[in-house]
């Protein structure tokens, strides 16, 4: 009997496709790659699903990346979830943000010291600066910001289109939770902005394997009345991974089911031509 | 409609070469390191693994800090096996970047390349070799003792910390050998530094008092399997023959499949993974 061809994903995006708002819970709390995972090999297909995603990761990396990312595994599907880190601040640099809220110093008492009475107290100023500022004017000020973010991401998809026609799922972005909407008042209307020009993108790339996926009505019918997708405001918490990874799992099912070099068992008729 | 598969095992190994080096090298391909032992021995027992190695010669445990995101984030591991503290203890002062220049492996040929590395950096570097093992003989040596080691452990804890926020995987730190007898007369001091760096890493294993942080004591193997001689162990020094690679392989893969047995999402291949639970908002707060 033949060995079936894994169905092989790429996810990338920023912390939002790799964090839970629950740090530190039990390994089976997992992000919406692994759900993806998951929920393929529950269907009996065997599959290959990568996670690139690392804090504050923008679309625009992807796309100085995607030669190296792409070219070589040739995936089957990339889900895209790019807008979201590009909305958040509206006027703090991201080199600053990365400093500020970085995981990977090492620890020494100087470094402590400088971490704590330094620069969390200079951060903290800088962003209760920022969000009285958001609140006060347009939070579109810097729309070309997100404009650019549309742009980048339809030209991956354009560049994609190149290793054998993938499927292609760009996500919507999902609005911050409460705690969230206070440090940045105006990232409701940036999202909002975001979301409808990806869209537009995804449009105007009009390709049946390019799709933009609508999450917020799915994580609205399926979490309860009063929960929030995003707990800590800007990630998703374990349950909501796993909706998305259903969402996303359902919708790669269907399409593996349309590829000839993913059937499980092969069509007679490919056999026949491939011994020919 | 087939069959639900089994969800994958994911293991991640990271450290220097004493993961992926062999001694002798180029052997035949059944020659396997132990991260590969250990999804051979996955796959017998009919646990399938997705195993990735990060293990390049030199690397430091600040090195794992430093690319921890992008190692972590997105592959998510269910284990991570950790070998550093063995090239920490090697060199008494010569730099990192000095030993790569010298011992590199990735050097381009070329006439004048040849020339500088056979006639300049060869000359430069065994005469500092020899001096830093005279120094390292001396008293000098034990003053950078502790810092040396409670550095490495304080990277290390630090890795830890941000790894278990991951989903709580199992971690395993890798006991470090003292060396065998070739490379003593070389880095003199170096058995004392090891020492100092495995008691240290115990102690921050028992500080953090996690079920799922555990010490992987090799010494125990070595006198099982290699009638406690070093020499039969490593006998280049510091790299496992493949005999000891299939041996710590096999024990890492028991540890594994014992661990990955008591975990709900790799019990079954049916849906064995409920919705996780809602979590209110004392329980966030807390």
């Amino acid at each position: 009997m033949p060995a079936p061809v894994p169905l092989r994903v790429v996810v990338k995006g920023a912390s939002t496709a790799v964090f839970l708002a629950e740090t530190g819970g039990p390994r089976s709390d997992f992000n919406f790659g692994r759900v993806i995972e998951s929920e393929i090999l529950t269907a009996g297909r065997p599959a290959e699903v990568q996670v690139i995603a690392v804090p504050s990761y923008r679309a625009h990396f992807s796309l100085r990346n995607w030669e190296a990312e792409f070219l070589g595994y040739s995936p089957d599907v990339i889900v895209l979830h790019h807008g979201h880190y590009e909305s958040i601040h509206f006027l703090l640099p991201r080199w600053l943000e990365r400093h500020a809220n970085s995981t990977r110093y090492r620890t020494s008492r100087r470094q402590a010291f400088y971490r704590r009475m330094i620069l969390r107290k200079v951060w903290v100023t800088l962003a209760k600066i920022q969000s009285r500022v958001d609140g006060r004017i347009s939070p579109l000020l810097f729309a070309g910001r997100l404009r650019r973010v549309a742009a980048d991401v339809e030209a991956l998809v354009n560049h994609l289109q190149t290793v054998g026609s993938p499927l292609i799922l760009v996500m919507e972005v999902v609005p911050p939770g409460r705690r969230w909407q206070s440090w940045f008042p105006g990232l409701v209307e940036r999202t909002a902005f975001v979301n409808a020009e990806l869209e537009a993108a995804v449009r105007r790339i009009d390709r049946p394997n390019v799709r933009y996926v609508r999450t917020v009505p799915t994580l609205t019918a399926q979490l309860e009345p009063d929960e929030e997708p995003t707990p800590d405001g800007g990630h998703y918490s374990a349950r909501a991974h796993r909706v998305l990874g259903e969402l996303l799992s359902r919708e790669i099912l269907d399409w593996a089911d349309t590829q000839p070099h993913l059937q499980v068992t092969a069509p007679p008729r490919t056999r026949r031509n491939r011994a020919g | 409609m087939p069959d639900p598969l089994p969800l994958p095992v994911r293991v991640l190994f990271k450290g220097p070469s004493n993961i992926t080096y062999l001694t002798p090298m180029s052997g035949p391909r059944t020659d396997f390191n132990f991260a590969r032992v250990l999804e051979a021995e996955l796959l017998e027992g009919g646990r399938p693994s997705t195993i990735r190695t990060f293990s390049v010669p030199s690397e430091l445990a600040k090195g794992a800090l430093k690319k921890w995101e992008a190692e972590v984030l997105g592959f998510s591991p269910d284990v991570i096996a950790l070998t550093y503290g063995q090239y920490e203890s090697v060199h008494l002062f010569l730099p990192r970047w000095l030993e790569r220049h010298a011992n590199t492996q990735k050097n381009r040929p070329g006439r004048i390349r040849d020339f500088y590395r056979k006639r300049v950096v060869r000359r430069w570097w065994m005469p500092l070799a020899k001096l830093q093992a005279r120094v390292d003989r001396s008293p000098i040596a034990t003053l950078t003792k502790s810092w040396r080691a409670q550095r490495t452990v304080d990277d290390l804890e630090q890795f830890v910390r941000n790894v278990r926020g991951v989903g709580s995987p199992l971690v395993l730190i890798f006991e470090v050998l003292p060396p065998a007898k070739r490379y003593q007369s070389w880095f003199p001091g170096m058995t004392a530094r090891i020492a100092e760096f495995n008691e240290r890493a115990a102690a921050m294993v028992e500080r953090l008092d996690e079920a799922d942080v555990r010490i992987v004591r090799v010494y125990p193997l070595v006198e099982e399997h290699a009638e406690g001689d070093l020499e039969v162990a490593i006998p280049d020094g510091f790299h496992w023959t493949p005999h000891m690679h299939r041996v710590i392989g096999t024990e890492l893969a028991r540890i594994v499949a014992e661990w990955a047995d008591t975990q709900q999402h790799l019990k079954s291949p049916s849906r064995a993974v409920a919705r996780p639970r809602r979590i209110n908002r004392s329980e966030q707060a807390g």
